[in-house]
């Protein structure tokens, strides 16, 4: 149990007394000074032992312009008296009698207190018939009052209220709002009032070490407001292409792939000849291709080298090949890697025994300019499959799974083409009321697999920049690699 | 990869079907359509330079519609006119063959869709007329027999009034200047009996050939470095035309130091014999020998079955056919990808994820543990020391690779200014670094930075810490010099003696560079 402080205890008994009391009597009761009086009750009313009621009492007072008026009458009546005295009046004379004449004029219109005529070319004022407005009903009320209440005066609240509010625009009234508070004694004060102690119920919002030890916070934890709002808070995460990267690693190893990597810096050999990209592909000119000033080239593996340029120039198991000249220079110049096709062809050399089912998800370059579709390096998802006598059928079989496990189900393989994969074949999802491409695979043709050796080899390269500006709903690819933190904050895990 | 506009009531007309039916069935050839208005632009693969034109694509695609199957028969008739190639042009563009065209009736469309074609032609084959380059002319201008020779005969090229020797082209025709580098000091021309230059090849043709609306009749000469080339663009320009109601004529192309005359156009196409079990094997579904037989007439080839070998005919204009595998892809194409059943390989392989990604994804869940968020930043980068340099960069930013990943991230926040603070970003990934002129390492690494008003060593240090508890690894710290941090903030990671990171305070000059106002505490270690 709690007590009252003394100053409580008093209003408290005061109240007692009296039942219901105004503050300011409160206070000359107890002794008390106002402030301290009026504290006391509301201590009171938040614990239940009083009730504060609240009435605002609205007090109008004429201003010095008010209560001219008030006595001389309102402008626009001192101008229409003059004209009903003098009859019609040309406006420039009227200006020299009446200081506020444009007030007036523009009141006696609005009033239709007034019409204008035409006289000599100037403009002439007529007086009309003219009744005692609400505002001068009001100021002939209240003019001998230093302040009044809207229950002073005869008119109708409403129309006392609009009147009011005119008068208050011209400045000629101010309005004083005052609160008066009534304090009323409960049941629960009254009981109260004998003892002066009570319980303040819950009044601890920390829950501190002592209060679990001595379990004094059942009664004192104070409850909460459970709407207010907490401040936001931003877990550490993953990047949205990371976590797409991650979904495809996991559909494919559980498909049975296992990853592979290789090298970014690569030669045109392992990128375009290993291939079958005849050397005097568009591809491979400087325009589409980062070449390298250092280093400028990098060494040839003998043996691969002399079987790769022979099904180049005259093509190898009933080829024609490319004819013309395999430049050993041009092989060995680096570039930055265009695909991640190369990468799959180095693993398949070093694991030349099939069968292999392999992927990697890694870093492209292109020498593309930057805009909201274009990358000059972007993620590619290689998968190479090696083995005994695969076919197209078993391609379209292994990407349809793809794509169904990262959720796209409408799907369509249609031709495509590619140096090194023969027949070759784009696949495409329907999305958003279209077909979007989002796969290049074929079987590799014999010219690529026969001079490393390889029985039949599979291959798709799938973008992943264009899955995940899907899935984020993204219409600008610079978003993934310049990021903004705020959106990755922001951005939902769920999403991708 | 090429566009290619085709006129809606040419193609139309050409193929007997309407616009939407056609467009319907261009993808099956393996074409994007991309507009469809009065022109239809269409993007065709690279390898089918047949389609490049109006003609080429209406008779690919009347087989897929089966309105016309099977090969497309040429007939040619001799025109009795002879070109001689002098030995000179051996050593700058040696090879030619040419052809006659009868009863052509131009107007200013097909004239445009003509020279597209050329210029599709002289991009698709002739690498950009490296290869092979075309020239057509108006016939009646001139009087064969013609020469093929290195010579200095001046004569109007297209496009200016005055005569000028092959020489001055070079240097004042535009395309003289856009091409002298394929013929230097060598002028190949071909003239007719009156010493009349038709032509400048691979720069330009005389004004005197000019094809007007009033040309009937054609010359067409295709010269270039390898014979296959040059006889690809001849083949799919006259079976064009054909297709058009033209003749063809041969001409007698003369070597004289091959002792050699060789006869073109040849228009009749190549036999290959292919066998059912190749055909189902790539495929990979069973098909009967009706199916394929179909499935080769859709495609414009004929084919006779005998005990499971099918000897197939391919158009002349089919210059992407180099092994059997081509020919089968267009089994598959007849046949439609969308029949192909789907299979799935049976090959027992096990999944397995790389060791590399197993450390990258545990440095990437300890520092998300630690409240860090992660970015990807282009590999791509403006450094020197140690750095692989791009020889034709596009950017001054981007004229590397990355050796560190700190400016990626010093460059994430400088792009985050106005994002709320405490910052801490991390990147697990690939940098290069040049071990030699001809060695390149590319390895992992994990940064991380904290950008705070509280950010300091030794928070940094903490998460160093941590970090490494979990990769189980002992280590030591040294001071360190790296320049990017301040001196005596700065530290160097040892694990058995060797150096696997560094972490500090970043240096504030670097941080005025990017208008950086907090602190930043950063560190980076191999993984």
């Amino acid at each position: 149990m709690e007590e009252l402080s003394k100053n409580d205890l008093l209003v408290l008994q005061t109240l007692k007394r009296f039942k219901k009391m105004p503050v300011e009597t409160l206070a000359k009761e107890t002794g008390l000074k106002f402030e301290a009086a009026l504290q006391s009750a509301y201590f009171l009313h938040t614990y239940g032992f009083a009730q504060v009621i609240e009435t605002v009492d609205t007090i109008y007072r004429l201003t010095d312009e008010g209560s001219s008026y008030a006595e001389k009458g309102l402008p626009e009546r001192q101008v229409h008296d003059y004209l009903l005295i003098h009859g019609p009046t040309r406006l420039a004379g009227l200006k020299s009698l009446f200081p506020a004449v444009s007030v007036a004029i523009g009141w006696l219109k609005r009033r239709r207190w007034a019409s204008f005529a035409k006289e000599d070319g100037e403009s002439l004022l007529v007086p009309e018939a003219a009744d005692e407005a609400p505002e001068e009903r009001l100021l002939r009320e209240v003019r001998y009052r230093p302040h009044f209440r809207l229950a002073d005066v005869s008119l109708e609240p409403q129309e006392a209220q609009h009147a009011l509010q005119e008068l208050a625009r011209r400045n000629l009234v101010r309005t004083h709002d005052t609160t008066a508070r009534e304090v009323v004694l409960t049941g629960k004060g009254e009981d109260t009032a004998q003892f002066g102690q009570y319980s303040t119920g819950r009044d601890v919002s920390v829950l501190t070490s002592d209060m679990i030890r001595d379990g004094t916070w059942r009664d004192r934890l104070k409850p909460y407001d459970v709407q207010v709002d907490a401040a936001p808070l931003y877990p550490g995460k993953g990047h949205p292409l990371r976590r797409l990267i991650d979904e495809m690693r996991d559909i494919f190893i559980a498909m049975g792939f296992a990853e592979f990597k290789g090298p970014v810096v690569e030669n045109e050999f392992h990128n375009f000849d290993v291939l079958f990209v005849p050397q005097d592909h568009p591809a491979r000119d400087e325009q589409d291709t980062f070449y390298l000033r250092r280093p400028a080239a990098l060494e040839l593996p003998t043996d691969l080298v002399k079987r790769v340029a022979e099904a180049h120039i005259s093509g190898c198991q009933g080829s024609i090949g490319w004819g013309g000249e395999f430049d050993l220079d041009r092989s060995r110049r680096t570039v930055l890697r265009t695909h991640t096709t190369g990468s799959a062809f180095r693993y398949l050399v070093r694991h030349p025994e099939p069968p292999a089912m392999i992927f990697g998800i890694d870093r492209v370059f292109r020498r593309e300019s930057m805009d909201s579709t274009h990358l000059p390096q972007f993620h590619q998802c290689e998968g190479t499959i090696h083995g005994d006598d695969l076919s197209l059928a078993d391609l379209i079989g292994v990407l349809k799974t793809v794509f169904r496990r990262l959720g796209f189900t409408r799907i369509r393989f249609r031709p495509g083409y590619f140096p090194f994969t023969e027949p070759s074949l784009e696949g495409d999802i329907f999305v958003n009321g279209r077909w979007m491409e989002l796969v290049g695979a074929g079987v590799f043709r014999p010219e690529v697999t026969e001079p490393l050796g390889l029985k039949s080899v599979l291959g798709f390269s799938i973008g992943i920049e264009r899955i995940a500006m899907l899935k984020l709903g993204l219409n600008d690819i610079r978003k993934l690699y310049m990021s903004d933190i705020a959106w990755l904050r922001e951005v939902p895990s769920e999403t991708l | 990869m090429p566009v290619v506009t085709l006129h809606r009531a040419d193609l139309e007309q050409m193929v007997g079907r309407d616009t939407n039916t056609i467009v319907e069935v261009l993808p099956l050839l393996g074409a994007d359509v991309e507009c469809v208005n009065e022109e239809i632009e269409v993007e065709f693969f690279p390898n089918r330079p047949d389609l490049f034109s109006v003609e080429g694509a209406a008779r690919a695609v009347r087989g897929i519609l089966e309105v016309e199957t099977g090969l497309p028969h040429y007939l040619t008739t001799p025109s009795g006119i002879t070109l001689t190639v002098d030995p000179s042009v051996n050593v700058v563009r040696p090879y030619v063959v040419c052809a006659v065209i009868r009863g052509v009736s131009m107007n200013d469309r097909t004239i445009k869709s003509l020279i597209e074609l050329q210029e599709d032609l002289h991009w698709g084959i002739g690498r950009d007329r490296r290869k092979a380059s075309i020239g057509i002319h108006d016939f009646s201008r001139v009087r064969p027999p013609f020469r093929y020779t290195v010579g200095e005969t001046p004569f109007v090229p297209l496009e200016l009034t005055d005569l000028l020797t092959p020489a001055e082209i070079l240097r004042v025709h535009p395309k003289g200047k856009e091409y002298a580098h394929l013929v230097g000091s060598h002028h190949p021309l071909i003239l007719d009996s009156e010493d009349r230059v038709l032509s400048f090849p691979p720069i330009i043709n005389g004004e005197l050939t000019r094809v007007t609306d009033t040309t009937t009749n054609l010359f067409i000469d295709v010269t270039g470095r390898e014979m296959k080339a040059i006889q690809d663009c001849l083949h799919i320009l006259v079976t064009a035309l054909a297709d058009r109601g033209a003749s063809i004529e041969t001409v007698d192309v003369v070597y004289h130091d091959a002792n050699e005359v060789l006869k073109t156009p040849n228009v009749a196409g190549a036999t290959h014999v292919i066998s059912r079990k190749d055909i189902e094997q790539r495929i990979g579904t069973d098909l009967d020998e009706e199916t394929i037989l179909a499935s080769f007439a859709k495609v414009r080839m004929d084919a006779q079955a005998k005990d499971d070998l099918f000897s197939v005919t391919v158009p002349c204009y089919r210059t992407d056919i180099m092994h059997p595998v081509d020919i089968i892809e267009d089994v598959a194409i007849g046949f439609g990808y969308d029949r192909i059943p789907s299979s799935y390989p049976k090959l027992g392989t096990i999944g397995k994820r790389l060791e590399q990604e197993h450390r990258a994804t545990l440095a990437r869940d300890v520092l998300q543990g630690l409240g860090f968020i992660e970015v990807i930043t282009l590999m791509l980068a403006n450094e020197s020391d140690e750095a692989v340099i791009i020889e034709n960069p596009i950017l001054e930013e981007h004229v590397s690779l990355r050796t560190s990943l700190l400016p990626g991230l010093i460059g994430t926040l400088a792009l985050n200014q106005h994002r709320d603070y405490p910052q801490m970003v991390y990147e697990v990934g690939d940098v290069t670094r040049l071990l030699d002129m001809s060695n390149v390492e590319e390895r992992l690494l994990c940064s991380g930075v904290i950008a705070s008003t509280e950010a300091n060593f030794t928070e940094i240090k903490r998460v160093v810490s941590a970090l490494l508890r979990e990769f189980t690894i002992d280590f030591e710290v040294v001071e360190s010099t790296h320049p990017t941090f301040i001196e005596g903030r700065r530290a160097t990671i040892l694990a058995k003696g060797q150096a696997i990171g560094t972490f500090g305070e970043i240096d504030p000059d670097i941080l005025t560079d990017h208008k950086l106002v907090f602190p930043v505490a950063a560190f980076e270690l191999n993984i």
